[in-house]
């Protein structure tokens, strides 16, 4: 409501300078008028006086003929002229008198007798007055003055006026002396240069015909005329002035349209600052309402840092009113340990210089909030505008992410677990510390590489292309996958890698993240605890057995050792014949008692080995060597020697004892690994073959491309403690045989004719027991 | 004389037994004990002649006596009846001086010739011993003078200068002389030095 009555005052307070500019103009118009007005009166006065004065010049000019023609009429009159001399002081006077035409006398018979100048043609002596000119003689004769005649204009054009001065001697009219006016002379001589100058002049007879006028230009209008009657002459004739228009009407009409013109040019200039003013009151309002409405803080702050306005925003954001901080310095809500850096801003702002910076702030709750200020000097006005963002949310979740970031890489610094991520095309796109420690390439090396990476190995390629594809696939084990990866240096280890998919924010997959262990070391601990193992199986058979040995060899040496002493005990003394029979006989007895021990021990030994007899069933032989080579698999590997087993699948099963079958192949292999130790790595084949001999027997050939065997050493093959290895027993070829002559079968060996040994061994086909 | 005597120590009563049974054939004493441990404790200086030792026993094993008998300056031969496999352990013992070993089964021949050269070594360290320690019995029997004049008779000085050293006439070193050597019981300075010799640091 108090909009709507500020826009009417402002209305009516608008329309005030339009009125004052309209009474202005008017007054201004009619000033203009008014002047123009009295000056064409003045003028008009002036015409009247200078019409007067003429007609008074012409009256006196034409008194002074009309007196020159009664003087010589009277000299006439009193006979002292004669013709000479009348032609004399007529052509005199005519040539004095430009105005003046013709003197001519004529005498009471209305005849012309004397003419002056005598060369004209108009008054011929002789001939009788005609027209009007006699009633004019007649009625200066008649009123014994001087009369003037009508005004006429002759056959040549020329406007003609007459006056007739009687002569008269005593009571007696000799006649008259008729001057003859030229009208145009009397215009043109009668009155002075000045006058032709400001005024068209005319004689105008009784009908208004224009006679004669001292000027060919006409005036532009009849605005300013005089007219005055010619008297004498008389006879209707009037003198007719005209001003010639001195100021042109162009001067008249300036002011007019100076008035009008700049009350015009106010007006509008008015209208444009109105429109101008009321543009700028709208941007101000507009501006007012941003101000008011912005969600950034809005302050303007003298150079001083004191607040000079703020906006609303201050208290929303500060919980600050705009009178609580209208005029404090703005220092005294810093953050202690920002206030160095303020300060800083502070002075570079004096210099003119535009800040931006972000800050800590005290809230009215004595909190503080981060600000994200933007300030630019004024220095002209001494002042800053500020614009202040608050930005305490984003701080926030600034050091939350910053700590989270910080945290998770501190994380995946600190794992030993390798951990790579690549996207769904293949190309790495993340790779931990640990990982590139882990292969020996840098990071900025490793992002954007592509497959084949790196660390894959040569020889291994094909089946990292694999796995790779198997994971784009998605179809990656999830046990993780096993394989062998390749240092920066050459130097291979093996790594277990599990992989899961990597999904964005959106959900969206956007490639496999992949955690990779080194399990060399576990894997050797697996191998070495293995090899550990079954050395200390070989170990502990081998101890078993010799310890089986030595203790039956111990227990047996007791009773044959005390046997023995006995029977050299008696021998010795049946020689030397110092004995008592009871002490032989004793003795003996006590040696059959050892004789007997020992018998108890044999048998006791025997039955301890038939315990452990084998058992024998139909088994595939083809899982059997499967099984023996899965043991002995490590072991080729390391070797670099590639194993090729050829068992046709049709064999028929072999009736035998699985676990002791399996001891021999075992140890065959172990044998043909060992003995290809100095066979170069491409050469290192073992192959293991199998087949139906015609006798019912299944013949399993072991070949290896080791260093072969002399025939010394073929010769002493199955002799136990026999060996050929540095770290054998030499026991295990005596071993195998005795267990395949257990399964009725045989063991040799033959040389290989492609260098290194055969060994063969027959086992029986079949189910029967 | 002290006797001499086999000791054997074999925790097996049949192997005890007919080695006693054997031994006894030879004429000689035979002393038995079941285990080490009975052996220590029975043992002391009066005992002469060897030990017969099996290695394997339950409790305490030969070798272990054997060090033990080391420790208590028993010198007492050792003869070491092995089993199968006892190789190393034999070694290790001849190693730490014993004697002898012979492996089971033996040669009852072969036995009791060790044994026989056993108790004969044994006998002449014994004798050895006897008579070092008469010497270092002489020995203290001499007087400061007596000592002083054998040092110097020992490094090989005449009469003459021992007399000079010692400040003394050459008579009264004369009759130290005899003195000396009628306290040692020797006759030429050559015995005096092999009587004295063990002794000299």
């Amino acid at each position: 409501m108090s909009s709507e009555t500020t826009a009417g005052q402002r209305n009516w307070v608008w329309s005030v300078p339009y009125v004052a500019i309209g009474i202005f103009a008017v007054a201004m118009l009619a000033l203009v008028w008014g002047l123009q007005k009295r000056e064409t009166d003045l003028q008009n006065d002036a015409l009247g006086r200078d019409v007067q004065w003429a007609e008074q010049t012409m009256r006196l000019h034409m008194q002074g003929t009309q007196d020159t023609l009664s003087q010589l009429a009277r000299e006439m009159a009193e006979g002292k002229l004669d013709r000479g001399a009348f032609q004399v002081r007529a052509t005199q006077y005519l040539a004095n008198t430009p105005e003046l035409a013709n003197l001519v006398w004529v005498d009471s018979g209305q005849i012309i007798r004397w003419t002056a100048p005598f060369e004209t043609t108009e008054w011929i002596a002789g001939e009788r007055l005609a027209g009007a000119q006699p009633l004019s003689f007649a009625q200066a004769l008649t009123s014994g003055r001087p009369t003037y005649g009508e005004a006429y204009v002759n056959h040549r054009g020329a406007a003609l006026l007459e006056v007739y001065v009687p002569v008269q001697y005593g009571r007696t009219y000799l006649g008259a002396l008729v001057g003859v006016y030229t009208i145009e002379g009397m215009v043109r001589h009668l009155v002075p240069n000045w006058f032709d100058e400001k005024y068209s002049l005319s004689i105008v007879d009784a009908a208004g015909q224009v006679l004669a006028s001292n000027t060919t230009v006409r005036p532009a209008d009849d605005a300013l005329s005089y007219a005055i009657d010619f008297d004498p002459p008389g006879n209707g004739l009037a003198l007719h002035a005209k001003a010639f228009r001195t100021d042109p009407g162009v001067a008249r009409v300036v002011p007019l349209f100076l008035v009008v013109g700049l009350t015009l040019v106010v007006v509008l200039s008015l209208w444009a600052l109105r429109s101008h003013f009321q543009r700028r009151v709208r941007v101000e309002k507009e501006r007012d309402r941003l101000f008011n409405l912005s969600l950034d803080m809005l302050c303007i702050a003298g150079m001083d840092g004191s607040f000079r306005r703020v906006n609303p925003a201050f208290g929303r954001v500060l919980g600050y009113s705009a009178e609580d901080i209208t005029g404090r310095p703005l220092l005294d809500y810093v953050h202690p340990e920002d206030l160095a850096a303020t300060v800083d801003v502070l002075r570079q702002l004096a210099a003119g210089q535009p800040a931006s910076f972000e800050g800590r702030w005290r809230a009215a709750d004595g909190r503080y909030r981060w600000l994200l200020w933007a300030i630019n000097p004024v220095p002209e006005e001494k002042l800053l505008y500020a614009v202040a963002h608050d930005i305490t949310d984003r701080r926030e979740d600034e050091e939350k992410l910053k700590s989270a970031f910080a945290f998770r890489r501190a994380m995946g610094e600190s794992l030993v677990t390798g951990i790579r991520a690549i996207d769904l095309e293949g190309r790495i796109i993340f790779v931990n510390p640990a990982f590139c420690r882990m292969i020996g390439w840098s990071e900025q090396e490793l992002l954007g590489m592509r497959p084949p990476f790196p660390y894959w190995p040569p020889e291994e390629a094909e089946q990292r292309r694999r796995d790779l594809d198997l994971t784009l696939a998605g179809q990656a084990p999830p046990g993780g996958i096993e394989m062998r990866v390749m240092h920066r240096d050459g130097h291979r280890f093996d790594v277990r890698m599990y992989l899961s998919p990597l999904i964005d924010s959106s959900g969206r997959q956007v490639g496999w993240m992949a955690s990779m262990n080194d399990i060399t070391e576990r894997k050797r601990m697996e191998e070495e605890t293995l090899r550990h193992q079954e050395r200390l199986e070989q170990t502990s058979r081998l101890i078993t057995m010799g310890e089986m040995a030595s203790s039956l060899a111990h227990e047996l040496n007791q009773p044959l050792s005390a046997i023995a002493n006995y029977c050299m005990g008696s021998v010795n003394r049946l020689k030397s014949g110092d004995y008592r029979r009871e002490d032989i006989l004793a003795a003996m007895e006590k040696a059959s008692a050892q004789a007997e021990r020992a018998g108890k021990i044999i048998r006791r030994t025997r039955e301890f080995v038939k315990k452990s007899e084998p058992v024998r069933a139909p088994a595939a032989l083809a899982e059997i060597v499967e099984e023996a080579i899965g043991f002995a698999e490590i072991e080729a590997r390391k070797a670099a020697v590639a194993i090729q087993v050829s068992i046709p699948p049709d064999l028929p099963p072999v009736f035998a004892d699985r676990i002791m079958i399996e001891q021999v192949v075992l140890n065959l292999v172990k044998n043909g690994i060992e003995a290809m130790q100095q066979t170069p790595p491409e050469a290192r084949a073992l192959n293991l073959a199998a087949r139906l001999d015609g006798e019912g027997m299944v013949e399993v050939t072991v070949a290896d491309r080791g260093c072969g065997m002399t025939d010394g050493q073929v010769e002493r093959l199955y002799t136990p403690f026999f060996t050929t290895k540095a770290e054998g027993m030499g026991m295990g070829l005596n071993i195998c045989r005795s267990i395949v002559e257990f399964h009725d079968g045989r063991l040799w060996v033959q040389p290989n004719p492609g260098g290194g040994s055969v060994f063969r061994f027959t086992l029986p086909v079949g189910t029967k027991p | 004389m002290t006797e001499q005597c086999v000791y054997i120590v074999d925790d097996d009563e049949a192997m005890r037994d007919s080695l006693q049974w054997l031994i006894e054939s030879q004429g000689l004493a035979v002393r038995t004990f079941a285990a080490a441990e009975d052996f220590l404790a029975a043992c002391g200086d009066a005992m002469a002649g060897c030990i017969v030792l099996d290695v394997r026993m339950p409790g305490m094993s030969g070798l272990e006596l054997y060090e033990k008998m080391n420790l208590r300056r028993c010198t007492l031969p050792v003869i070491f009846i092995t089993g199968h496999g006892d190789v190393p352990m034999a070694v290790s013992a001849l190693k730490k001086g014993a004697v002898d070993f012979i492996e089971k089964p033996f040669n009852d021949k072969e036995l009791l010739r060790v044994i026989g050269q056993c108790l004969e070594r044994e006998r002449a360290t014994r004798e050895q011993r006897q008579r070092e320690g008469e010497a270092a019995r002489r020995l203290a029997g001499l007087t400061e003078r007596e000592r002083e004049v054998m040092d110097l008779v020992l490094a090989g000085k005449l009469n003459k200068q021992i007399a000079d050293v010692l400040n003394i006439s050459i008579k009264t070193v004369e009759v130290h002389r005899a003195r000396i050597m009628d306290k040692m019981g020797v006759r030429s300075v050559a015995e005096l030095v092999q009587a004295v010799l063990p002794h000299r640091p």
